[in-house]
């Protein structure tokens, strides 16, 4: 395969290399037919061995990659979808899927924000964000010159000045491909499960971070400020490495819902820290999460887990999960280093019809390993909700510790909150300690705030920030604000 | 593979002793096991328990054997009844009533399919038992591969109250598989306290499920101690159907050497203003397997829901594992649920004042988990049968203490 090869190729194409581009796709067999020129950015719905070398192909990856993915793409067939998550949905067909498209059609985007629904601007305007944002977020095809991109470069000079490697996955596949080639996978296996293994083969766009040895990021690093590359797909791969001794605090994500036409998000994100490093990892996820009765949304099923390689070495997922219509998305920690620290930190609300199962593992092999974990769920309207969590310590783990908090609120008779919280100690030394509780929001709270003249939507938004302030104190501020303002919009209508 | 051929002939021989319409129904379940197997691991709540080392084994149906001297478990001031080898002294047939949805329908419709009945007892309404009825199941096995299925029932009309102690003892060292399913109904306001030990030999396999429904203001007390076996799994299954119904679930599981015991339980709040108590300690000597998984459901419509679970666990042995689950299912939102897990060591500090004051190391550390077990112990309320746990558990821990001391 000639590794330079793209599809606005001009030459004419050899048809004898099976491996060619246009080859490859009009060799394609099924009935949906092929009808796309070879030009245009997106492929045709379908998935098989052809549309996985027409993406690598398109995106210019070198040959190991191409390998990668294809082993990940032959596991994924053999694998079955997992149903053991305490969700409902239809059976998803991974043949109508498009699996590469340009960032955004902006054939079917809107024009204008006139033509955006006035549901989506009115959140925009109680969560206070700027016209020229709302734009953007509502998928406008405005031609983005404003602030952020002159943010975005005093930014990037910073960053480089500090030695911190901050761009997408395929530009550092290009630009840094020793280092992605080494931790590429190395948390996730290309195997690891259905979504990872789809992941895999097909993921198009997402972050990559390289903090060097000792060097403290100077500045929280945020997806945000990439704007080329926000739009990054459905299957977002991202991939953080932090060497000795460095810092690292990352936000993923955005307060404000998305305009989203993808139905399935398959994400993989991967974290590595090395001795003495310390990485953040906060997320807010405010997708599409359907109308009140269920219809539309989006499917998050997201794998993400952090390494803690080094010794006295520190990851710390913290999340704020409101959109979706269904979540499964399991955060979480390897301590494999002695004395590393593995945290997470999650508030998960569910409105309307949205599903959510989620939770984290910590996976515990180094002595001495420490681990949190907090979890807030609520549940309104007929949102279902589970804790699933797993605290797992091997007989190497010399003195491990985890602690456990998994608290739900309920909002109405009709929703649910779930825990499964698993434990397996294989080590004597251990000390584990795992509490949960379920309420609903006391009528003494409520009658109090009411009797101090607090209308009650916002006496139940002051209580709910409450029980998730745990959570909301390891945002960042300026995050932390937003998440506020965000669970307030989100559980309009719970309450009356 | 599931041996069929030995399971067929298994049936063959159980065939002369039962009647005709038995016969269809029974040979029914033999082909629903044949179609359903046995549990193995991909099966979420088997995750940790494999049954499938059993399928090939050729198993026969226990016989009948001579009732060995009852000395060592006869306790005072209780009604005795002798189970030898699933044969009743006194032969008595099956009550009526209704099978709950099994935890596995392989296990289920092998217990159907072999089944003799075992304890079988009806209370009229208002009758009192003004004895304990201390049931003696014991296995008496010298050769392999035998196997004894099981299936008792319990039901207490209104205001009917009874406590039953289900004592399961293996007595030799052949290989053994046992099933045992209990249906408990409890009528409006009747009250049942059960307590099952489970002391079986070292080469035992065992599925033993209960499912109670316990009807308005009933209430039910069942304690689960778990000694012996080799792989072992219970299934205990308390559902509150009627309002104010109660039902206070607890246990120790206490393996040792190489033993796997897996404990499953569900407590279903199904109508409103239902309390529903677990606690349950867990101990794990030498190479041993503990699992437990607790799981509490509120369905919707069962409001003011009190529940509370507790799960302690202490892995003492360096190749032991412990694994726990409590799991909460909530459908309703006015409901007052909490349950907590904790794995832990013995107390330093404790051990440290116990040696200042002079007692051995050794003797120390036998006390303090002593203590932590008899957090279980304690909950049997009558005397000399938590005398005799309190003993077993003394001899199963090994070391210097005195029983008549602590008792």
């Amino acid at each position: 395969m000639p590794a330079n090869a793209t599809f606005n190729d001009t030459q004419t194409p050899d048809s004898s290399d099976p491996l060619d581009a246009r080859n490859l796709m009009r060799n394609r067999t099924y009935a949906a037919g092929f009808v796309t020129d070879v030009d245009s950015e997106t492929l045709p719905p379908g998935l098989d061995e052809d549309v996985v070398r027409a993406i690598s192909l398109r995106k210019n990856e070198p040959e190991w990659l191409l390998e990668f993915r294809l082993k990940a793409f032959r596991r994924w067939q053999k694998m079955t979808e997992p149903l053991w998550a305490n969700v409902q949905y239809p059976p998803i067909d991974y043949q109508s899927i498009s699996y590469y498209s340009a960032p955004k059609s902006m054939a079917n985007a809107p024009k204008s924000l006139d033509e955006v629904d006035p549901k989506l601007l009115e959140t925009y305007t109680k969560l206070g964000i700027p016209v020229q944002e709302q734009a953007m977020l509502a998928g406008v095809a405005v031609d983005m010159v404003f602030d952020s991109v002159s943010v975005g470069t005093t930014f990037k000079k910073k960053l480089s000045e500090a030695g911190v490697i901050f761009c997408s996955i395929s530009e550092a596949v290009h630009e840094h491909p020793e280092l992605v080639r080494k931790y590429l996978g190395s948390v996730v296996p290309f195997g690891d499960n259905f979504y990872a293994a789809l992941n895999s083969a097909v993921f198009t766009d997402g972050s990559f971070v390289f903090i060097p040895k000792g060097v403290r990021c100077p500045m929280e690093l945020s997806t945000y400020f990439r704007i080329n590359e926000r739009n990054t797909g459905q299957f977002e791969r991202t991939l953080i490495v932090a060497e000795e001794a460095s810092h690292v605090s990352y936000l993923e994500g955005c307060t404000a819902p998305q305009r989203d036409e993808n139905q399935l998000h398959a994400a993989v994100v991967e974290l590595v820290a090395l001795d003495d490093a310390e990485i953040k990892y906060s997320t807010v996820q405010n997708w599409y999460p359907g109308d009140e009765n269920g219809v539309g949304g989006i499917y998050n099923f997201v794998t993400k887990r952090g390494d803690c390689r080094g010794p006295r070495s520190k990851i710390s997922w913290t999340q704020v999960e409101t959109g979706s219509a269904i979540t499964w998305k399991y955060p979480s920690c390897i301590l494999r280093g002695d004395d590393s620290v593995g945290e997470f930190y999650s508030v998960a609300l569910t409105h309307h019809r949205q599903q959510a199962d989620t939770g984290t593992k910590m996976i515990h092999i180094g002595r001495n390993t420490r681990s949190t974990i907090v979890s807030k769920g609520i549940s309104a309207g007929h949102g279902q909700q589970s804790y699933r969590g797993l605290v797992r310590v091997l007989p190497s783990a010399e003195g491990a510790r985890n602690y456990t908090q998994c608290d739900s609120l309920l909002i109405g008779d009709q929703c649910g909150a779930h825990t499964f919280p698993y434990t397996e100690i294989r080590n004597p030394s251990a000390i584990l300690e795992h509490e949960a509780t379920t309420s609903k929001i006391s009528d003494d709270q409520l009658f109090y705030a009411r009797t101090r003249g607090i209308g009650e939507e916002d006496a139940v938004s002051m209580i709910v920030n409450g029980f998730c302030k745990a959570v909301f104190k390891e945002l960042p501020m300026e995050f932390a604000v937003e998440a506020q303002k965000l669970l307030q919009v989100s559980l309009e209508g719970a309450v009356g | 593979m599931l041996n069929q051929d030995a399971y067929t002939r298994a049936f063959e021989a159980l065939l002369p002793s039962l009647s005709g319409s038995e016969r269809d129904t029974r040979s029914a379940q033999l082909q629903r096991f044949f179609s359903a197997g046995l549990p193995n691991r991909s099966i979420e709540t088997f995750k940790y328990s494999d049954f499938t080392a059993l399928a090939e084994g050729a198993f026969a149906l226990a016989l009948k054997a001579p009732s060995p001297s009852l000395d060592a478990w006869t306790l005072p001031d209780c009604t005795q009844q002798l189970l030898i080898n699933g044969h009743a002294a006194t032969p008595t047939a099956a009550l009526d009533g209704p099978i709950s949805e099994p935890a596995h329908a392989g296990l289920a419709a092998l217990n159907a399919a072999f089944a003799t009945p075992g304890l079988q007892l009806q209370l009229e309404r208002n009758v009192a038992l003004e004895q304990p009825l201390h049931v003696l199941n014991l296995s008496v096995l010298d050769t392999p591969a035998k196997m004894i299925h099981l299936r008792h029932r319990i039901r207490l009309e209104a205001g009917a109250s009874a406590t039953v102690v289900l004592h399961d003892i293996g007595l030799g060292d052949a290989e053994r598989w046992i099933t045992q399913t209990l249906e408990i109904d409890l009528a409006a306001n009747a009250r049942l306290q059960l307590i099952r030990i489970q002391d079986e030999s070292a080469a035992t396999s065992g599925w033993f499920q209960a499912t109670a429904r316990i009807q308005r203001d009933a209430s039910i007390q069942l304690l689960q101690f778990d000694f012996g076996g080799a792989r072992i799994r219970n299934d205990l299954r308390l559902l509150l159907q009627g309002e104010g119904a109660e039902c206070g679930l607890h246990g120790l599981f206490a393996p040792a050497g190489g033993t796997h015991v897996d404990n499953h339980t569900v407590i279903e709040h199904q109508a409103p203003h239902c309390v529903s108590r677990e606690f349950f300690r867990g101990l794990a000597w030498d190479k041993a397997h503990a699992v437990f998984n607790g799981r509490i459901v509120v369905q919707p419509g069962a409001q003011k829901t009190d529940s509370e679970q507790r799960i302690a666990n202490l892995v003492i042995g360096k190749g032991a594992e412990i694994n726990a689950k409590p799991e909460l299912e909530i459908h309703a939102d006015d409901v007052k649920c909490a349950h907590g897990a904790t794995f832990g060591q013995l107390d330093t500090s404790a051990l440290f004042y116990l040696r200042t004051r002079g007692v051995p190391e050794a003797t120390a550390l036998s006390l303090l988990t002593f203590s932590f077990a008899a957090d279980a112990l304690q909950r049997i309320s009558w005397p000399s049968l938590r005398e005799f746990v309190t003993r077993r558990f003394l001899a199963r821990m090994g070391g210097d203490l005195d029983a008549g001391e602590l008792l």
